[in-house]
């Protein structure tokens, strides 16, 4: 009898523990930061019907420098670091792509249909008309990854609306060959910590759709390509606000169902692009940034030295003097 | 109609809740009939690669079979314990007709995880059933599952870092996912191998494990 009651004070202080108190995961705030529509005190524009996440630093007169972070789906927390350029004289402007870091959260609809990741293209188009204020001011672009292909795939519908671009280390300037620079710095051991690490908890939070349970999720499985010995060559876990994993996926469908090839009309850019490869990245190397900066008619390729793949982070002392040289030619 | 469709729906719910998986590897049929022990050794991948050990005890029983068990299992990696499950449950063959057995499994879990961003402590349930061929040597049923996340305490590390206001706490963690697949067994007296397979799903069908199919082979000696 002792025990039947002992056994059910216990089961009675179990179910007590877990149904108190606890918190929804996707209150907003609580597990993944807010958003530019959730916290009115981040700056913010809305181009397109989207709001983005939106910086800019250094006079406004001075010529343009937009920087697109890496992804699809994360943010400029880890390019930050550029926003020094605004004391050389550039105007700095950093935003969060849609759906991605601080930007408002979009529904994977937005990139269903053919031709839907042109909505990249257009919101970067748009934020060049919004801090362009002549058509004298020149205009440079500077991508990491991701963020170096849509700037390739931008210069490539636009040709002329450009006067300078920073690369680097786009996987691949077509799906093709992004698959095959992804097959090599993803190389998964099975068997390792790194792996286990990044998919263990998905059971935890297994069949939930809402955004903000699958960016926590997201934020879990940077542990995946940050562990020690990860082949892309970073230094550990980087700063971030949010991975946006609805438009992350939403991307990645997309290139796998429609393709993507920025390279039509690349033959069209006349000013010399600076393409940057990292010393670390044991899955780029010299060879591969020839072969995907192979396209662009006039390119200097150069190593960052010291650095992974998150060279506007851990690579900006040896990036930084590389990137201002060619920007103070190119002004 | 709409009561009708309330009450087909939770019929639905209700049957699903009842399907589950890592089902206990036992043979109702066979020899531990006779051995009410069963320890066994198990190597897989379900969500992660793992390796654990599992101990089933047979009750007395006469009319109705029921084994009570419990399990844990760790997955590999550097990191020996940082990361572990352990289940406990009962086990039973609800019907039995010459060599074919329904069983039904229902087990508690609770799930540590860490890593440089943060720990979790989970807990959840997990329902299992399996219907099919049990034969003195060999066996094959099929096996559906539901394994359901409860709740679970969140203590930032790495994520704080970055991100200060993030809340530490027990967090409602509804949501689950469905496993269906086969499990096959061989026994050579004592000595028992069993091999499960089959696939893995959000239970929406539409947020899905990165891995999205599970393994598992275990050793088991009855005694």
């Amino acid at each position: 009898m002792h025990k039947i009651k002992l056994g059910t004070w216990l089961a009675l202080a179990a179910m007590l523990m877990v149904s108190c108190q606890r918190m929804e995961m996707t209150a907003p705030g609580f597990l993944v930061p807010k958003t530019v529509d959730q916290d009115a005190s981040l700056p913010s524009l809305t181009v397109n019907g989207f709001q983005l996440h939106v910086e800019s630093f250094g006079d406004p007169t001075d010529p343009l420098l937009i920087l697109i972070h890496g992804g699809p789906g994360g943010d400029y927390r880890s390019m930050l670091q550029a926003k020094d350029l605004a004391d050389d004289g550039f105007l700095v402007v950093c935003y969060d792509q849609i759906g991605s870091g601080l930007s408002q959260r979009v529904d994977a609809s937005v990139l269903e249909e053919p031709g839907s990741l042109d909505v990249y293209f257009d919101n970067l188009g748009s934020l060049i008309d919004h801090f362009q204020r002549s058509d004298s001011q020149k205009v440079f672009l500077a991508g990491h990854s991701w963020g170096a292909m849509l700037a390739s795939g931008f210069v490539n519908q636009y040709p002329n609306r450009v006067d300078g671009l920073v690369l680097g280390e786009p996987g691949g300037l077509t799906w093709p060959q992004t698959e095959e620079y992804l097959s090599r710095s993803n190389h998964i051991q099975f068997f390792s910590e790194a792996l286990n690490n990044a998919l263990y908890p998905e059971q935890m939070f297994a069949g939930r759709d809402e955004h903000e349970v699958l960016d926590y999720k997201a934020a879990q499985f940077t542990s995946f390509e940050n562990a020690p010995g990860n082949a892309i060559g970073n230094a550990g876990i980087y700063p971030f606000w949010r991975n946006g994993a609805v438009i992350f996926n939403a991307s990645i469908d997309y290139a796998d169902t429609y393709g993507l090839d920025f390279t039509t009309h690349l033959e069209q850019f006349e000013p010399k692009v600076l393409f940057l490869y990292s010393e670390l990245n044991t899955a780029y190397g010299r060879e591969w940034a020839e072969t995907v900066a192979a396209p662009y008619p006039n390119s200097e390729v150069l190593e960052v030295k010291g650095s992974g793949h998150e060279m506007f982070y851990f690579g900006w002392q040896d990036l930084y003097p590389k990137m201002l040289t060619y920007l103070t030619q190119m002004r | 109609m709409n009561s009708l469709i309330k009450i087909l729906m939770a019929l639905t719910g209700l049957l699903f809740s009842f399907l589950l998986a890592n089902a206990q590897e036992i043979n109702w049929q066979g020899s531990t009939l006779d051995k009410p022990h069963a320890i066994s050794l198990n190597f897989g991948a379900d969500y992660s690669s793992y390796y654990g050990v599992s101990y089933l005890y047979r009750l007395p029983t006469q009319r109705l079979p029921i084994g009570l068990y419990a399990e844990a299992q760790v997955p590999f990696g550097s990191d020996l314990f940082d990361d572990w499950s352990g289940e406990v449950g009962a086990s039973s063959a609800l019907w039995q007709q010459n060599q074919l057995a329904w069983t039904m499994q229902v087990g508690l879990i609770a799930r540590r995880y860490e890593s440089e961003l943060a720990t979790l402590l989970n807990l959840g349930a997990n329902v299992t059933t399996l219907f099919g061929y049990q034969g003195t040597h060999l066996g094959l049923s099929g096996l559906a599952g539901y394994e359901r996340s409860i709740s679970t305490r969140i203590e930032h590390t790495g994520l704080a870092v970055y991100y200060p206001d993030i809340q530490d706490g027990w967090y409602k963690s509804p949501g689950g996912n469905l496993k269906f697949g086969v499990q096959a067994r061989g026994s050579f007296g004592a000595n028992h191998l069993y091999l499960t397979a089959g696939k893995a799903f959000g239970q929406n069908f539409t947020d899905n494990p990165t891995l999205p199919f599970y393994a598992r082979v275990s050793l088991q000696r009855t005694f």
